[in-house]
């Protein structure tokens, strides 16, 4: 905008001549049209269909997110299209999704280039599915809410007036862990959460546990540890690393669940 | 599901629908004889009317839409466990 705040005029000084001529002879914003397919998994409850994937061809020239196609088919195409999604800047967790195979957000995962290709979008794989995109993610939060997610103390404050101490080391082995943002991409790409979804905690609650067992004020890690030493909750896990492999935050619950095995062996 | 023409041998899918079923009937009474709760025998009919009602409406789901079924027994349980809290005294449903 050539305008200042006071609403006085400003001269705009072209650096690149040829370039604002360009865009005062196609119009502003015009950008070539780039046609591209997704193939989206549809399923309605309160219908009587089995699921489907629908194809819908979609102008991506403003869409440089995968997000924002969806969107897109939602407001212009298929009102009923129905997905989880919030902040649009990949925090909070919403948009988790199989886009082409890999487990990830779709406000983070970019559109193709160039145009005829195709994108196939599916709900994250062997979740029961609400409706659509939608995944019932009760087991997840379940496992989530059964490490304890909260600091446990033995003993109190030395002042009751200030916060639990913590020094910059102890502070920096939490990295890593505390931007998990519990999209269920991990866990969901995880062929042992496939096959014992009920049982297995799952890479996503087993890193949380482990940032609960790393803390250096919380009292109770070897309650924590025992509570995982189990077949089920911790050692279905063998090491098959897709959790590391999809996390849309580069973070390594991979990692934090050979810390743990390691912290039991040592116990 | 198709429960009321007695079968020789119940699915493990229509024992499951039949435990739901049960449960809610189960938790109802209890809520009724817990005097805390706020429910009364007067009442007891008209919501073994609703809970019965809400089963009915699926009835004629073929019994081979697994997907269906088990969404439906998953949105059920949701509501068994949400009912089942000691701090709720009644259960209803809006629209259809």
């Amino acid at each position: 905008s050539n305008l200042l705040n006071n609403g006085s005029k400003s001269q705009q000084i072209s650096l690149l001549p040829s370039l604002s001529t360009r865009q005062f002879s196609e119009g502003a914003g015009a950008k070539q049209a780039r046609m591209q397919t997704f193939s989206v998994y549809r399923w309605d409850p309160n219908g009587t269909e089995a699921p489907t994937e629908v194809d819908y061809q979609v102008d991506v020239s403003d869409c440089p997110m995968i997000l924002d196609i969806l969107i897109k088919i939602k407001n212009q195409q298929d009102t009923t299209l129905s997905f989880r999604r919030s902040c649009r800047e990949g925090i909070c967790g919403s948009c988790s999704m199989n886009i082409d195979g890999t487990n990830t957000l779709a406000c983070l995962c970019r559109t193709k280039p160039g145009s005829g290709v195709k994108t196939r979008i599916l709900p994250l794989p062997h979740v029961s599915i609400v409706k659509d995109l939608v995944g019932d993610l009760t087991l997840f939060y379940d496992h989530y809410k059964a490490i304890e997610p909260w600091l446990q103390r033995k003993t109190p404050k030395e002042d009751e007036n200030v916060e639990h101490y913590m020094s910059i080391e102890d502070r920096k082995k939490l990295d890593g862990m505390y931007e998990c943002i519990l999209c269920a991409c991990c866990s969901t790409s995880c062929p042992s959460f496939w096959w014992n979804a009920d049982k297995y905690y799952g890479p996503a609650a087993l890193m949380q546990a482990f940032r609960w067992i790393d803390d250096s004020r919380d009292e109770f890690t070897k309650e924590r540890l025992e509570r995982l030493n189990d077949a089920w909750k911790l050692y279905r896990c063998h090491g098959i690393m897709n959790c590391t492999n999809t996390c849309p935050k580069h973070l390594e619950p991979s990692v934090a669940i050979q810390k743990i095995k390691h912290a039991i062996d040592n116990m | 599901l198709n429960i009321m023409s007695a079968p020789l041998r119940r699915s493990g899918l229509q024992q499951q629908v039949m435990r739901l079923y049960g449960g809610f009937l189960r938790q109802l009474r209890a809520k009724v004889l817990d005097q805390n709760c706020g429910l009364t025998v007067e009442q007891l009919p008209e919501v073994r009317r609703n809970i019965r009602m809400q089963f009915e409406k699926n009835r004629n789901i073929p019994k081979t839409d697994f997907m269906r079924i088990e969404y439906l027994i998953r949105n059920g349980e949701k509501q068994l466990k949400a009912f089942a809290n000691p701090t709720v005294t009644g259960i209803s449903t809006a629209g259809s």
